[in-house]
């Protein structure tokens, strides 16, 4: 039971830490995106594919956080 | 997790069936729709089916061309790109439209379904999915572009192994590029499929209001919308690191 508990809560902060970074990364791309289309707002159709392109590539990480992070709710923890 | 149908279940080398099927039937989706699109080969004024290849083609093509030396790599690489864009975007797209998992309770031996993954999985077996939502296939491609890229740059052994003896902290990204190209695109399929999962578990107001629908909804626009963003990283990342140890016409990276 206490085994369950811990493994939720080390769950719960994967999860928390994994939001973050994805947060952060997130927010840098995107505030780079609008800075560029507010130079120029012609380019905006071949930078917005840059900055979601750039997005895939941040979430990496923190998406394979998620994944594991799931995977250990379903198997160790509660759920 | 769910109880999966294994062959030789009980050694290391367990074959997960419904992966297997699932990678065939894209392969069988991607196969019909190409050869649909050549039907009615019109060379001068593309239409319809043809005319969306064309143009897939040619996409593939330019973004080849960002990561690689030169044009003749390009044109080497272009069939291996553009398949693997395209099996990726119906691999991906399979689990956002479908997820199909039947109630088994008795225990198939055979299969490798013991009572012990049915009791851990609530007697879910999943039949119809991504395949790209197992972490060995997105791995096993992954290795697959990592032994391609070598292979491609021992045909030039002597800027080979100098690109490695100028920075050999090289060597660990050898390691860190397969994995990530595998995973990234793992978790990003199975976060899905599984977050998906979970919002259909919410319970309905009243009993019969589905109040889990708009979210649903929402959640399998944003699935479809990574599942194709995915395939397209997955397909960039692969030319551009085969590109890099590709030294064709003696072009030097650093």
């Amino acid at each position: 039971m206490l085994t369950k508990a811990l493994f939720d809560i080390a769950v719960a902060l994967l999860l928390g830490l994994a939001a973050v970074g994805s947060g952060v990364g997130d927010g840098l791309v995107m505030s780079k995106y609008v800075e560029g289309v507010a130079r120029q707002p012609e380019a905006r159709g071949s930078i917005f594919a840059s900055a979601l392109i750039g997005v895939a590539l941040v979430e990496a990480f923190p998406v394979i956080a998620l994944a594991f992070g799931i995977i250990m709710l379903f198997t160790k923890g509660s759920l | 997790m769910p109880a999966f149908p294994y062959l030789f279940s009980n050694s290391i080398f367990r074959i997960n069936l419904t992966t297997i099927a699932m990678m065939i039937l894209t392969g069988l989706v991607v196969l019909i729709v190409l050869r649909l699109s050549i039907r009615k080969l019109d060379m001068r004024k593309p239409r319809g089916l043809q005319n969306l290849i064309e143009w897939a083609i040619d996409f593939t093509a330019n973004m080849a061309r960002d990561t690689m030396p030169s044009e003749q790599v390009v044109q080497w690489i272009l069939p291996l790109a553009f398949t693997m864009m395209i099996y990726l975007f119906v691999a991906n797209w399979l689990g956002v439209i479908a997820t199909v998992a039947i109630q088994q309770h008795q225990p198939i031996p055979l299969l490798g379904i013991t009572a012990a993954s049915l009791a851990a999985a609530h007697g879910e077996v999943p039949l119809f999915d991504s395949p790209t939502a197992n972490m060995s296939m997105t791995l096993g491609m992954a290795f697959m572009v990592w032994v391609l890229s070598h292979a491609v740059g021992l045909r030039h052994p002597r800027q080979y192994f100098r690109h490695y003896l100028q920075n050999p902290l090289g060597i660990l990204e050898e390691f860190t590029n397969p994995l990530t190209h595998g995973m990234r695109l793992f978790g990003n399929i199975f976060a899905g499929e599984a977050l998906a999962g979970v919002i259909l578990t919410m319970p309905m107001l009243f009993g019969f209001v589905p109040t889990g629908f708009p979210f649903l909804l929402i959640w399998l626009l944003y699935s479809g919308f990574v599942s194709t963003i995915q395939a397209y990283v997955f397909t960039i990342l692969m030319t551009l690191y085969v590109g890099q140890k590709s030294f064709v016409g003696g072009v030097h990276h650093t």
